[in-house]
């Protein structure tokens, strides 16, 4: 039992009138209590009403409703939630030993192959020569032969006078490899009766790996469908296609 | 035929809204879709106006109302009856509350340092679209106090606002703060006290 001897003017009396006003809506003999004291209390009249007035504002802020679709949104949202736990998660299946050892060892296999690839290809002799230099293109597999590379060096008419073979350079797609951006084809120029330059033929030699190599006529050096040098017999050169991943032409 | 239906319609509502939350709670963990809506029902317009008072943001607080839900309903197997389903409720809504307090916070944070920020931006924030019909004086007033309030609720730390806006709005009991919270008694009179005494400054003209 609550007597009023429990909130005396004091100050004292005052801070618990002020600590306790918050419970006291459910509780009758504090209240009284609490107005007993207030009565004689100007600052905690003015406290409690301040109060009193601060949480009726409170409450009758305006009430949101939930709008119209909030269950339609609502069971859209767990039917999505659903259809994701539907579908297994990568790391659940993987964790079943089975699945999982089959999953390493294809990880394994593709690691090792890795390995092999590099290790070939690092291994390579580099070829240098004065002017001449090789193409790797590992690195680079989608390498297009400009046409201007061979145009701008096809040789004047004095140049074809002479049947000997010539050499010379075309620049081609700058490779990220260590080994070189040039191409070396070797041409071999035949000049016709009435004397008009020709090209009938070129060769290219085409080197797999360290050891293998082949010479070729443009026409045979296909990767696909896809021709790597097409040259015309007219004045007009054209050189298209991809080096093959792997492939060197020197 | 239709009549009977109906009637077993309304005594089978009248019997799920007697069921107690605890009662909901278990029958949604095994599934059962009306115990579910029935929950939904209870609390939809408690949760949307408390997490609306502490975002200030209508749209939002539906979207996180119903995420509150969707946990509810995904965790139904996992609650466990040690507190009052009211409170596990707000619990879970006043973590997402917050939550979203926080990112804003960051947000800004970081538009504040953005080199480009949108003119744009600002003026979506501030633009008002002037009323056609010019207001009467009481709901102007009422606007305008209902505005302050909002604004002073917001101008609140966060910490402040959670406990205020769950005693003085939604009228939860000491108990209950200290369950949705996890602070101490204490902890919780002190701030409800001291964000009181912000917004009484704040609120002098209305109060």
């Amino acid at each position: 039992m609550i007597s009023n001897n429990e909130f005396p003017l004091t100050p004292d009396g005052c801070r618990l009138v002020q600590e306790t006003v918050d419970n006291a809506d459910f509780n009758v003999v504090l209240k009284v209590s609490i107005v007993t004291h207030c009565e004689k209390c100007l600052s905690c009249q003015k406290y409690v009403q301040q109060l009193a007035n601060l949480r009726t504002l409170l409450i009758s802020q305006v009430v949101v409703e939930a709008p119209l679709d909030f269950d339609i949104k609502l069971r859209q949202k767990i039917a999505a939630t659903k259809q994701v736990q539907l579908v297994t998660p990568w790391w659940q299946w993987i964790s079943q030993p089975a699945l999982g050892a089959t999953a390493a060892a294809l990880v394994m296999i593709a690691v090792l192959a890795g390995i092999d690839r590099i290790h070939f290809t690092t291994t390579q002799p580099t070829v240098v020569t004065p002017n001449t230099a090789s193409v790797a293109t590992k690195y680079a597999p989608k390498q297009i032969v400009e046409p201007r590379s061979f145009t701008s060096e096809v040789p004047n008419n004095s140049d074809v006078a002479s049947n000997s073979p010539e050499v010379y350079s075309a620049p081609v797609a700058a490779s990220k490899s260590p080994v070189s951006n040039r191409a070396r084809v070797v041409r071999r120029v035949i000049s016709k009766p009435n004397g008009d330059i020709a090209i009938s033929e070129i060769n290219v030699e085409v080197k797999y790996g360290s050891s293998l190599s082949q010479t070729l006529p443009v026409s045979a050096v296909v990767y696909g469908a896809k021709p790597v040098v097409n040259i015309d017999n007219n004045d007009e050169s054209k050189s298209v296609g991809t080096f093959k991943p792997g492939m060197k032409i020197f | 035929m239709s009549s009977l239906s109906y009637s077993a319609e309304l005594d089978l509502a009248n019997a799920i809204s007697s069921v107690s939350d605890h009662e909901l709670v278990n029958a949604v963990a095994q599934g059962d879709e009306a115990a579910f809506q029935e929950i939904v029902h209870r609390y939809r317009s408690q949760i949307i106006n408390f997490i609306y008072r502490m975002l200030n943001d209508y749209d939002r607080a539906v979207d996180l109302s119903q995420e509150t839900f969707l946990r509810i309903y995904t965790s139904a197997n996992r609650y466990q009856a040690t507190y009052s389903f009211s409170t596990y409720i707000y619990r879970i809504a006043a973590n997402l509350a917050i939550s979203e307090l926080r990112q804003r916070k960051r947000r800004r944070w970081i538009s504040f340092f953005s080199p480009f920020r949108s003119q744009d931006d600002d003026l979506d924030q501030e633009m008002e679209f002037p009323a056609e019909a010019p207001l009467p004086d009481e709901i102007m007033i009422d606007n305008e106090r209902r505005k302050a309030v909002d604004s002073a609720i917001q101008s609140l730390p966060e910490k402040y606002r959670l406990t205020l806006v769950l005693r003085d709005v939604e009228g939860l009991s000491y108990e209950q703060i200290v369950e949705v919270t996890g602070l101490s008694e204490g902890t919780v009179k002190s701030r409800i006290n001291r964000a009181r005494n912000i917004l009484k400054d704040k609120l002098q003209k209305y109060i």
